[in-house]
């Protein structure tokens, strides 16, 4: 009887195991992120993907991934080169083989269409959160379309004709074709129009984007349509009245010194910047510019991998850009050092005698003018004349004055790979540029002597007090101009690009790519990623020549 | 010990034996073929309940009267029935089943006899695991079972780096990486440890493992469904059984070396390579001087004073050497186990120590386990088991072993007071001595793993069972590292000292619900069964790593004594599957059996509408021995035919799909606006709502013979895998803002054969020589790709694959390298855009120049076919066995090569001892050094063919008449030589991980041991 209670209790059992059996057991869940449609009912979203456009943008612009930094912007130019003896070959600086494999052409583009895909999820989904205050909807959506214009601008200088993604991309379509050159321009140009309606005058925090923002990059954008066969004359009267509103609400600073100074980094002549600051955090891969234009200075005798100099990028100036300065242009010293100070003692032997440097003696020096075997015997520490800078001396390759513009001390010396972790603003647009554009666009609106006087005003600022002549403004006048104003902070390649002349200036001072003499016409646009090619079916055509 | 024994002994003999005095007593001794005494065989009375085990020398003693007919049984051993005739002792020989036919197989969820299976099952046993000998339980499955290629791709001791591949390629990811072996289409099968999925089986001790069972057809497989795609390997951990207490002891104690290693040059030799270095880099240039010779070269320009005076003195600093050393390995393991018919019980202990053969790496596994199977009353039966694993890996320096391969041999490792220096050069400031790495890098992990299981049968009637079991997996572990100052990625920096911390905490069970009933009549049996079985699986994580230490004091004990935070991160998921499985086998007359499978499988992780699928299959299998005209016949002992058809799936998740990833998330990051964080959300990815099931759906043809009364018996399956709804995740033009997305892409193919051969060669006197054979071979084709695609290329670890239609899936797609081009062919080589010495690459197309589209398939990562061969001889009391593994036909891009030669010559790195090409010498296989072209890639692809001899092992089993005076059962003691030798092509390091780089990895080793085998 018992025996069969167990039995009937078992069965029991069985029946209640298979009766609990249902569906709400198939759960999954994924605390380390939210669907969207959780999302949408907090008004913070908005915020959130509009700020995630600032972060993309920042940090595809500190460097494009890990070990890859600002490659298409100054490489291959007349001012910067590859940090190597003038030897070998390249693809992006000396243009040899340079084919649709080539890795940073992909990353570009990625980074640029992660932009706009972020700026397209923060447009469309606008509409969809719940409880969003209009003119925090409006500033909004008018600051992501600052940065996705500002990505087709970049992807069709670069590229020439792209396809137009508009929207959220919510199924996995493969059948992207390439719009026009003007196409492109014109969407870049809508974009503006409205970002220019939508944000604010005045920044509600310090590095949003604001109207001056817009309207430089619009007096950017147009100033480059203008030589477009498309373009107008009206592009560049429109480039210079925007690049004058800017100038008039952006007083230049008074000396180059104080500009470039970390310790007065917000000042009245800048107007957009991405931020960093110290908290990790917030700060994501860091600023990385301080590493710009540095040898490896630390395999010489007195030197160490500290934190005062930092690591370099590869890519060093050429010689024809520390050529452009004059000797009272203030901007020399400001942005670079032709001194470099031991870290620690070092032995040299002077005239067959040993001498010991201290920390802080001299350790490397570039004169400006080549000095002779005799002097430089004469001096326990390495001397490097104009002609060396890419010659070999048994300890590195290349080696030009250090860059100190854009320098933190302090900040740790890391490899390419690794986190920046610079602080410093990295200042995008300043009226210094705007003096430039102004300057450019009159000379092309045949007004040089307008142009003249907004390039005396920048040049008084360096020290510089002979006013330009109308006579004097030439396209290479003002290149010249913008390479010592502007190394480092601008799209150089893009410059060159524009005012036609990067064959011939980059053939001339590159010594690298006039080395290799490869630069031909078809480098004016970049070849499409093979990558975008392949998984589009071909549906995306490449670059004639490539 | 002794004392001990005999007291054990006592116990169980009064335990186990019930000896009465009465008339018509019988003993006697009973012992196998080659004359040992068994301990433990049932001795019954046929029709009686009398019954008695024999004691642990063999002996029993039993009442009988004459015209009894007396049973002998034993596990593993065919039962004889002997008529007694009233003789005083009965000394009996038992003889061992043909195993092949009365094994018993593990199928899940049940298992049956060799002889009645219809699918296509591998397996391997404990026997041969304890001949293999390993540290780990997947090493010791290579090359034991055929169309199961396992691939090591990490050599550092306890690590879980292994691609496993059965059958090919059914399922596609690239989630490779290059520290993963780089890429290799599929995945590992699923593997069930005591009824419960696990990732990796790193953590069980070979010898606690009872058998692995490896199903292949899907017929096999379909009662894993869902899972059960890319194969199931069933491994079950030592058990009870039946009979007196019986204690093994085994160990092992040995020392590993560091082979085939990869020849540098030596000083005076690299000062030649550096010329060659210069030379290249003038031949490089597009105007570059042709007549420039390494006699041109001023050395003085490339290397400073000092370097220049290391040379004059003559130093030649091999790093390698400096940082090798031997590695201490030992197992000792220890098994108990025994048990009434009631209840049994078995429990282990061991320990295992596996040291690298560098300063810093080192694995440590302690196992306990223990297991207890009772039946509580007629109807009710309750079985325990639990397996626990404490390990600590220390994988070392990850640095060490890239920096001994790219350091100049005209450094100097130590000062002139013999301390060791930091840096080997006054020059160099990047790579460091990796002298300093054994003390100054920590990589740590440790975890703690249990697995159990508790299951509770019900028996209501006879042929009616229940099953009830829950199987947790709980895992915790910790990875710590710390580099401290003097490490290479630190270079003297305080604040770059850098300490780690993640902590795992993983927890997934089964519950499973098996209903069985079994019916046997006439010339019917059916065995039916059906079961509930729900999954659910949990993982969190927390990482930490923190900057800028005062001191290497506290590695990464005390991470808030560092300034700078760098990580913060923690995470969650869940996931649940839920299945059920019907299975029903029906044999007619012991000929014709029938087997048909059926399972209804949910997953959560696909979307709502995808949730949800059935996977049947059915197989039949003649036993033709069976049959009368066989009977007839005297060449087979021996024949099965089978077939099989069936339909498994994969939801993905081996390829990376996680939870929730069918829908849009958005994740959480932060930038910097207006000097505060303000928190940004992006879309993680692009969801894919339509994802649904990749379905295997595979034809088998198995044939299983016997020759020549069993001298050689084998088995031979063909199969066609047709794969549909393939899950990839798919690249998507980064126009998309996405870099791809799990998408069903199309369909391919496996079709193969593997034929497994056992063969006794010679069995004459006192010597025996047998050997087991397989082989398989798999050829993969991608049939169809949706959407009007006919490719879809991708990279992993600068290797470029492809999948086109027609070939087989993730092809290696690259140039093909044809040569280097020679100085005399200098005008063709410009016509190209190259120069002499660079790399020469196939014109595919003829049209005179290279493009894209002179890429083409050159070749595939899975090997055409592999094999492996066991082959044992033993004379009297000696034994002596080899293994050799075998894999063909693959090609991997070889990442160890891929070195710095075109690095500036005041830099370059040393360099591998390779012919390559000089204006002197004009190599064909290799490009000048400084000089590789455009298409150097096209080199690095090699072919990593190989033949591995796994172990070569000579063994002696101590006499019984020894040991019975030490009252021992069982002794063997042995000697081995743990992968001996390799033969293969390729020249770098290790074939088999041939696509890691030198980053993290470890030297190919072999180790000589010693050992013995002890049963009481």
């Amino acid at each position: 009887m018992k025996y069969i209670n167990y039995k009937l209790i078992g069965i029991l059992l069985m029946a209640g195991i298979l009766g609990t059996a249902c569906d709400s057991y198939l759960e999954e869940e994924n605390k380390s992120s939210k669907t969207i449609q959780l999302a949408l009912s907090d008004p913070k979203t908005f915020d959130q993907l509009v700020a995630s456009v600032y972060e993309r943008s920042r940090e595809t612009t500190t460097r494009y991934e890990p070990n890859v930094y600002y490659q298409l912007e100054d490489l291959g130019t007349d001012i910067v080169t590859r940090g190597t003896t003038i030897s070998g070959v390249s693809d992006i600086n000396d243009y040899v083989d340079f084919n649709p494999l080539n890795w940073t052409v992909s990353l570009y583009w990625r980074n640029q269409y992660s932009i706009i895909s972020a700026a397209n999820v923060a447009i469309d989904n606008a509409d969809q959160i719940q409880g969003v205050v209009p003119a925090v909807k409006t500033a909004g959506i008018g600051e992501v379309k600052f940065f996705r214009a500002m990505s087709y601008f970049n992807l069709v200088e670069n590229y020439g004709g792209v396809p137009l993604v508009l929207n959220q991309v919510t199924s996995s379509t493969t059948d992207y074709v390439r719009a026009t050159e003007e196409a492109v321009y014109t969407q870049i140009l809508k974009d503006l129009e409205d970002a220019l309606a939508g944000v604010n005058e005045t920044p509600t925090a310090y590095g949003r984007v604001t109207k001056d923002a817009v309207r430089h990059l619009l007096s950017r954008v147009l100033l480059t349509k203008g030589y477009k066969s498309f373009g107008l004359p009206a592009d560049f009267t429109s480039a210079a009245t925007l690049a004058e509103t800017v100038i008039s609400h952006h007083a230049l600073v008074s000396s180059f010194a104080s500009l470039t100074s970390i310790a007065n980094q917000r000042n009245s002549e800048v107007f957009f910047s991405y931020l960093f600051g110290s908290s990790a955090v917030s700060r994501g891969w860091g600023n990385s510019r301080h590493q710009l234009y540095k040898f490896p200075y630390y395999d010489y005798p007195g030197m160490i991998r500290g934190n005062l100099y930092q690591k370099g990028l590869d890519p060093l100036p050429t010689l024809f850009f520390y050529n452009l300065f004059d000797d009272n242009d203030q901007r020399a010293d400001a942005t670079f050092r032709r001194e470099i100070l031991a870290d620690k003692a070092f032995t040299a032997t002077v005239n067959g005698s040993p001498v010991t440097v201290n920390p802080g003696g001299r350790a490397i020096y570039f004169p400006k003018v080549a000095w002779t075997p005799a002097e430089i015997a004469a001096v326990p520490y390495k001397v490097i004349n104009p002609d060396k800078y890419f010659v070999v001396d048994g300890v590195t390759n290349a080696h030009t004055p250090m860059f100190k513009k854009f320098d933190e001390p302090g900040v740790a010396f890391k490899q390419p790979n690794e986190l920046s972790e610079g602080t410093r603003d990295m200042v995008m647009m300043r009226s210094g540029e705007a003096y430039l554009i102004a300057a450019e666009a009159y000379l092309k609106s045949s007004n040089p002597t307008t142009a003249a006087a907004r390039l005396t005003t920048l040049r008084a600022r360096a020290g510089l007090t002979t006013p330009v002549t109308a006579g004097q403004v030439t396209l290479d006048f003002i290149l010249d101009e913008r390479a010592r104003e502007l190394i480092g902070e601008v799209n150089r390649w893009m410059d060159l690009k524009r005012t036609g002349k990067l064959l011939e200036r980059t053939l001339l001072h590159n010594p690298h790519a006039a080395m290799n003499n490869a630069l031909k016409e078809k480098h004016l646009l970049r070849p499409i990623p093979q990558y975008e090619i392949d998984n589009t079916g071909g549906s995306i055509v490449q670059n004639p020549g490539y | 010990m002794v004392k001990l024994k005999l007291l054990l002994l006592a116990f169980f003999i009064g335990f186990s034996i019930n000896s009465w005095s009465q008339n018509g007593q019988v003993s006697g001794v009973v012992t196998d073929q080659k004359k040992l005494s068994v301990p433990g065989v049932n001795v019954v009375v046929k029709g009686s309940k009398k019954g008695v085990s024999t004691d642990i020398d063999g002996k029993y003693q039993i009442n009988a009267k004459s015209g009894d007919i007396i049973v002998f049984s034993y596990t593993g051993f065919q039962t004889i029935e002997v008529p007694y005739k009233g003789e005083a002792t009965l000394n009996v020989s038992l003889t061992e089943e043909n195993e092949q036919l009365k094994e018993v197989v593990v199928v899940g969820y049940g298992r049956v006899k060799r002889a009645d299976l219809t699918g296509s099952v591998s397996s391997i046993k404990a026997e041969q695991l304890e001949q293999a000998n390993k540290v780990d339980a997947i090493s010791a499955m290579q090359g034991q079972a055929a169309g199961v290629v396992v691939q090591r791709t990490d050599n550092k001791p306890g690590s879980g780096g292994f691609n496993i591949r059965i059958r090919g390629a059914s399922s596609i990811s690239n989630s490779a990486t290059v520290s993963g072996g780089g890429a290799n289409p599929g995945q590992n099968p699923l593997f069930i440890v005591d009824g419960i999925f696990v990732d990796d089986i790193s953590f069980l001790n070979p010898a606690d493992i009872s058998r692995m069972d490896i199903l292949k057809d899907a017929s096999a497989t379909a009662v894993y469904g869902s899972r059960g795609s890319n194969g199931v390997v069933i491994i079950e951990t030592k058990r009870g059984k039946k009979g007196d207490l019986k204690v093994e002891y085994s160990n092992y104690v040995g020392f590993k070396q560091a082979y085939n290693l990869p020849e540098q040059w030596n000083g005076p030799e690299y000062v030649t390579f550096l010329k060659d270095v210069v030379v290249g880099n003038e031949f490089v240039k597009p105007a570059g001087n042709l007549n420039y010779r390494a006699s041109d070269v001023v050395l003085s320009n490339y290397l400073d004073a000092e370097e220049m005076q290391n040379v004059a003195d003559g130093i030649s600093t091999d790093w390698v050497d400096l940082m090798l050393k031997n590695g201490f390995q030992t197992n000792h393991t220890l098994n108990m186990s025994g048990g009434t018919d009631k209840t049994t019980y078995g429990l282990g202990l061991a320990y295992t120590k596996d040291e690298g053969t560098i300063e810093g790496e080192d694995f440590n596994r302690f196992n306990i386990r223990g297991s207890l199977k009772s039946d509580l009353n007629k109807w009710l039966n309750l079985s325990v088991s639990n397996y626990i694993t404490n390990a600590i890996q220390n994988t070392g320096s990850w640095e060490a072993f890239r920096s001994a391969y790219r350091l100049k041999p005209i450094g100097r490792p130590y000062n002139a007071d013999g301390s060791l220096r930091f840096f080997p050069t006054t020059k160099e400031t990047q790579i460091t001595n990796p002298l300093f790495e054994a003390d100054n890098q920590t990589r740590e992990t440790r975890y703690l793993q249990y697995i159990g299981d508790i299951a509770l049968q019900i028996k209501p009637i006879e042929a009616f069972t229940f099953t009830s079991k829950f199987s947790p997996n709980i895992k915790y572990s910790r990875y710590g590292e710390y580099r401290g100052l003097y490490s290479k990625d630190v270079v003297a920096q305080p604040t770059l000292r850098t300490a780690t911390v993640n902590n795992a905490n993983y927890f997934s069970y089964a519950w499973d619900n098996i209903f069985n009933y079994k019916y046997n009549k006439g010339d019917h049996a059916v065995d039916a069964m059906a079961v509930i079985s729900r999954f659910m699986e949990r993982r969190e994580g927390y990482n930490n790593t923190v900057k800028n230490f005062t001191t290497d004091a506290f590695e990464f004990y005390n991470l808030d004594a560092g300034l700078n935070i760098t990580t913060v991160a923690s995470d969650f998921s869940k996931q649940t599957l839920e299945s059920y499985t019907g299975r029903v086998n029906y044999g007619y007359k012991d000929k014709y059996l029938l087997t048909a499978t059926g399972r209804y499988d949910g997953s959560s992780i696909l979307s709502e509408k995808n949730k949800w699928a059935f996977f049947p299959s059915a197989a039949f299998a003649w036993k033709m021995m069976n049959e009368n005209f066989m009977q007839k016949q005297d060449i087979f002992t021996n024949a099965k035919v089978r077939l099989s058809y069936g339909q498994t799936g994969n939801n993905g998740q081996g390829g990376g799909l996680g939870p929730l990833s069918s829908q849009s998330l958005l994740g959480n990051s932060a930038v910097n606006i207006g000097d505060s964080a303000i928190s940004t959300a992006y879309l993680t990815g692009l969801a894919n709502e339509n994802l649904t099931w990749e379905k295997t759906t595979e034809l088998n043809l198995g044939f299983d013979f016997g020759f020549l009364n069993n001298r050689i018996t084998g088995s031979v399956d063909v199969y066609n895998r047709k794969n549909t709804n393939i899950i990839f995740f798919m690249p998507l033009p980064q126009t998309t803002g996405f870099t791809g997305t799990f998408n069903n892409i199309g369909e391919s193919t496996n079709k193969g054969i593997e034929i497994g051969l056992n063969t006794v060669n010679i069995d004459k006197g006192d010597f025996k020589w047998s050997t087991n054979f397989n082989f398989a071979s798999n050829k993969n084709t991608l049939d169809k790709l949706y959407g009007g695609v006919t490719e879809i290329t991708y990279g992993i670890g600068g290797t470029n694959l492809i999948h086109r239609v027609g070939e087989s899936l993730g092809s290696v797609y690259d140039y093909e390298f044809d040569g280097i081009w020679h100085l005399e062919e200098a005008t063709q080589a410009a016509a190209f855009g190259q120069r002499p010495g660079q790399v020469r690459v196939t014109d595919v197309n003829g049209d005179g120049k290279i493009t894209t589209a002179d890429r083409k398939v050159i070749g595939q990562v899975s090997p055409k076919w592999t094999g492996g061969i066991t082959s044992t001889m033993n004379y009297k009391d000696f034994d002596f066995s080899f293994f050799l593994n075998i894999s063909q036909g693959n090609m991997f891009k070889s990442n160890f090569h891929g070195w710095s030669w075109s690095d500036t010559p005041t830099r370059t790195f040393n360099g591998f001892k390779v012919d390559y090409w000089t204006p002197e010498r004009q190599s064909d296989d290799w490009h000048q050094p400084g000089n590789g072209g455009t298409y150097a890639n096209a080199e690095y692809y090699m072919d990593v063919s190989f033949i591995k001899v796994g172990y070569m092992t000579l063994g002696y089993r101590v006499p019984a008449k020894i040991l019975d005076k030490l009252k021992i059962a069982s002794l063997r003691i042995y000697g081995t030589v743990q992968n001996p030798f390799v033969f293969s092509k390729y020249d770098g390091w290790d074939p088999e991980s041939a696509g890691r780089d030198q980053f993290g990895g470890a030297f190919m080793s072999r180790t000589f041991m010693t050992g013995l085998n002890l049963g009481f």
